[in-house]
């Protein structure tokens, strides 16, 4: 890294605020999405602010683990938080950095590191629903992973560079939206919400996500939590960061207070589309996913042929 | 250069030495294998470093060793890509050998001796294939290589299964030569000439070229094992000892992908854009279609034999790329995809041969390489269990290993093809090819969780399993180094793609390659700090403590027949991409009473092999019918066959006239 000392301390000071302003984002985008859910079915629901108590709550609990797991399953839970935070780090909210931390690709990439971790550490306590859920999250990832880059590369075909200062904005066209309707398939996906996966059943007919974290508990339980909240605001940071672009030269205040708005907008959105879909039989996401390619297919070829 | 001379000759040696005192010392099978292993290993140490070298100097190497033939002489070219391979070849069969020591113990009774001369003769042809720039001398080196492979992967011969995968391997890559050697007869018909460096600057009809491309990419695909030509990999990795699978799958299919490189792009020179479209597609065929099988496979060494499959996809799709931008005239785009193809070239070797020794080593502490039967062995043996994991999450192509650090360049080049807005179907096909290898990967890591998972974690479901014990020092030591170098070129990609880049300018002729810069580095860094970060607060916090109790069953103990199996964990996979694997299955219960009672359930589902079915099946018939047809001539009477030659002489003689 040739930057100078200073400079270097800045930077490492703007990546720990953003990895900050996620972790801590993050539960109250989930908050808002469950209070909205529970509005809509005309519920009261818990409080925004439930999730933050209830990570608070898990992280003060003892694990226990399985007394046939080994190390991977203690490590699991550190290394699918550090992964999403580090694919959230790379997303540079406020102004480039001077050294380059990763791109698009690797932003995408993190996520399979935390998904190869989880997929295997529920393998480790040798019972059945582990594997169920691994091996069903495991072959929506064959699904997703190629819509997810044909969706952003549509964008990248755009921009020119997969480097994501260079993608701010890129979206904010026609076949934009095109590309957005794809990736919001994705997002769905990726973040394990119905019609694809269901957060809030443990019904082993339903659940994927969910149980590949029934071995874990307490404190590993928490931090896996806290990292799929932070998977998913993620997500959508990345969503209105590319195709909702922030306006150059506004303060850094009233910038995260724009951003952050925008986001719980599009958590928004998920809660409304959550609420009006039932959840899909398994064999029949690759209907969905190929609906999604389609309209990334079409961003892809509207980018390239007109 | 004078002062290489000798160490150049002394590799040559140091394997003829250890082939020939394999034999010698029969007698002692413990000694003659001792230094049947010493001799490749000493000489794989002087070849690398031979190599290395040659890949940093500008200057080639040339060496000449009189002539073998009238007109043909045996002379050693040692530039940057022969350098690379030559490194590549001594590094991986140099930890092999030290592997071997402890590993060909369990083929005790076996003919070690025998072993020892083959792998010695083998490696020596594939160093040598790389380095000779006749085409004589090259198609010599080249069938040696298989002929002296053939006798490796036959080893354990009185298995029928092991001669029938011999045979499919013997008879497949041999129809691969008789192309290579009509791409080099048509070229030598072409130039007059039989050196390579004479071949190359001639201009040729185009269908001439086209001819010499299309066979050049089927002989030496053959032997690369690109769909649809793979069919012999599958077969002959599971019957050849793992330590040869490891040189076999890890360097040997590599020299197929170097003579590639040689003949098309070094010595034809551009040609036009469709060649390297056809190079791309055949690379994305061959990625989908390998992992995707693989992913199917329970025996351990068949799916990594599929693997090679793909993983020979992803560097073709680099060195298509590399042709597209060769035919549109880009030298430095040419050589950075180029680059980012060899660079997979030498990552897969890394992992393919650390996945292979780890197969082997699985064998050898279990006898077992179904994974069906294995399980629980992270907990017996932790340290080949966690090799294995660095290779699996390697050729996953996760961040931060090296199989990401190749495959991040790779999609650097396909974008390549897309920013240069040549046309609209290349920059779509661009696109496309990246989304191909999006979903390779993610396949590949579906895969790797199930290979891994299922092996090594949860209960042990057989005692093979559960009596395994770690395996000897020697050959962790022999994995060790493999795993680190996964791990150094995912770090520090720069280290290595910088020569590739130059390497790759030189086949070109381009200008110099601007340096690459990644941020690799800096990502792990980024990574490292944050695990630790959260780790290290979660400690201070008055974490750590982790109680440890049974997994919960539902009421009753849990044991190893409730664990998922390899079947079950593939078989979402199975079902969604159904339109090609065409599964069939068979349950059949037997039951009492009543069939909710059922006693024992026989489950048996096969996937087809559309491939076998569709084009070899038919293939095979036709061969058969013509044969029959043809019968009549072969009289079984040595007078007629001698009228025959005289025939065919006579024939010649009027026509050569």
């Amino acid at each position: 890294m040739q930057v100078g000392g200073v400079m270097m301390e800045g930077n490492v000071m703007a990546a720990g605020g953003q990895i900050l302003f996620i972790m801590l984002l993050a539960p109250l985008i989930n908050g808002i999405i469950k209070k909205a859910k529970a509005l809509i079915q005309r519920r009261r629901g818990p409080g925004i602010l439930q999730p933050y108590f209830d990570i608070l709550k898990f992280l003060k609990r003892e694990p226990v683990v399985s007394v046939h797991t080994s190390w991977i399953t203690p490590a699991t839970p550190y290394v699918c938080l550090g992964a999403s935070l580090a694919a959230g780090s790379l997303i540079p909210l406020w102004g480039e950095s001077s050294f380059q931390l990763g791109d698009l690709i690797a932003l995408t990439y993190l996520f399979a590191l935390a998904k190869f971790f989880l997929a295997i550490s529920a393998l480790e306590p040798a019972s059945a629903f582990g594997g169920m859920g691994s091996s069903r999250e495991m072959m929506i990832t064959t699904l997703v992973e190629p819509v997810l880059v044909l969706g952003l590369f549509s964008l990248v075909l755009v921009a020119g560079t997969t480097d994501l200062a260079g993608l701010a904005g890129a979206g904010h066209n026609p076949a934009g939206i095109l590309a957005f309707i794809g990736l919001m398939v994705v997002t769905i996906a990726e973040t394990g919400r119905i019609p694809v996966d269901n957060p809030d059943t443990h019904l082993e007919l339903t659940m994927v996500h969910e149980a590949m974290l029934l071995e874990f508990s307490g404190r590993h339980l928490g931090f896996l939590h806290w990292a799929a909240m932070v998977k998913q605001t993620v997500f959508l940071v990345l969503l209105v960061y590319i195709f909702w672009p922030q306006a150059a030269g506004i303060p850094v205040a009233q910038a995260i207070g724009l951003l952050a708005g925008k986001v719980i907008l599009l958590g928004l959105l998920l809660a409304v589309i959550e609420s009006v879909m039932a959840k899909m039989r398994l064999f029949k996401l690759p209907e969905l996913m190929v609906g999604g390619a389609a309209f990334c297919l079409l961003a892809v070829l509207s980018n390239s042929f007109l | 250069m004078v002062d290489l001379h000798w160490e150049i000759l002394l590799i040559p040696a140091l394997y003829l030495a250890g082939a020939v005192m394999s034999l010698t010392f029969k007698k002692y099978p413990t000694f003659s294998l001792w230094i049947g292993c010493i001799s490749a290993v000493l000489a794989g140490l002087i070849a690398l470093s031979v190599g290395v070298r040659a890949m940093l100097s500008p200057e080639p190497l040339l060496l000449s060793l009189g002539y073998i033939l009238p007109g043909v002489k045996l002379q050693l070219f040692i530039d940057r890509l022969s350098g690379f391979f030559v490194a590549t070849i001594a590094l991986i069969t140099l930890l092999v050998s030290f592997y071997s020591r402890e590993y060909m113990k369990i083929y005790q009774g076996e003919n070690i001796p025998w072993w020892g001369f083959c792998f010695n003769l083998f490696v020596l042809s594939m160093t040598l294939v790389v380095t000779v720039n006749n085409m004589i001398t090259f198609l010599i080196f080249w069938e040696l290589m298989t002929i002296s492979s053939y006798f490796l992967v036959t080893f354990e011969y009185r298995r029928q299964q092991v001669r029938k995968a011999g045979f499919a391997y013997i008879v497949m890559t041999h129809l691969g030569t008789v192309f290579i050697m009509s791409a080099f007869f048509i070229l030598h018909s072409g130039t007059g000439s039989w050196d390579f460096a004479g071949m190359a600057g001639h201009s040729l009809p185009e269908a001439t070229r086209n001819v010499v491309f299309l066979f050049a990419l089927i002989g030496f695909g053959t032997k690369a094992g690109i769909v649809p030509l793979h069919l012999w990999l599958p077969m002959a990795h599971p019957a050849a000892p793992s330590n040869v699978s490891a040189v076999m799958s890890g360097v040997m299919i590599k020299t197929a992908v170097y003579g590639m490189i040689r003949l098309i792009i070094d010595i034809l020179g551009p040609g036009p854009s469709w060649w390297g479209g056809v190079v791309l597609l055949v690379g994305v065929v061959s990625a989908v279609i390998g992992v995707i099988y693989a992913l199917m496979e329970h025996d351990l060494k068949r799916l990594l034999a599929f693997h090679s499959v793909e993983n020979i996809g992803i560097i073709l799709i680099g060195v298509g790329a590399g042709m597209i931008f060769f035919s549109w005239n880009m030298g430095v785009l040419a050589a950075l995809a180029l680059a980012a193809g060899l660079f997979h070239v030498l990552n897969h070797a890394l992992f393919k041969s650390l996945l292979f020794l780890g197969a082997g080593s699985v064998y050898y502490a279990t006898h077992s390489r179904d994974i069906e039967q294995l399980g629980g062995l992270i907990k017996r043996m932790p340290h080949t269990a966690a090799l294995f994991l660095v290779g699996a999450v390697s050729i996953s192509a996760i961040p931060p290993l090296n199989g990401f650090a190749s495959e991040y360049q790779i999609y650097q080049a396909l974008l390549g093809i897309s920013y240069l807005k040549v046309s609209g179907l290349w920059m779509v096909t661009g696109i496309l090819a990246c989304a191909a290898l999006a979903l390779t990967g993610a396949l590949a890591a579906a895969c790797f969780v199930k290979a891994f998972g299922i092996s090594f974690l949860g209960l042990p479901r057989t005692e093979k399993a559960s009596g395994a014990v770690e395996v000897p020092w020697g050959m962790r030591l022999s994995m060790a180094p493999l795993a680190i170098l996964c791990i150094v070129t995912g770090i520090m990609p720069e280290m290595v793609l910088n020569p590739l880049a130059a390497t790759a300018g030189q086949i070109f002729s381009t200008a110099a390659v601007p340096a690459i810069k990644t941020y690799n580095s800096n990502l792990a860094l980024l990574l490292l700090a944050i695990v630790a970060a959260l780790y290290g607060i979660s400690r201070l916090a008055g974490g750590g403590r982790v109680r440890r109790s049974k997994t919960w069953g539902c009421g009753i103990v849990p044991d190893a027949s409730m664990e998922y199996t390899a079947a079950s964990f593939s078989q979402p996979v199975r079902r969604v991409y159904r339109s090609l694997l065409q599964p069939r299955r068979k349950i059949v219960s037997n039951y009492d009473l009543l069939p909710y009672f059922g006693y024992k359930i026989h489950f048996d589902e096969h996937i087809k092999a559309l491939v076998k079915d569709f084009l070899y099946s038919p293939l095979r018939r036709i061969t058969i019918v013509m044969s029959k047809k043809w019968r009549f001539i072969q009289g079984g009477n040595i007078n007629l066959y001698l009228g025959y030659i005289f025939i065919t002489l006579i024939v010649l003689l009027v026509w050569n006239r």
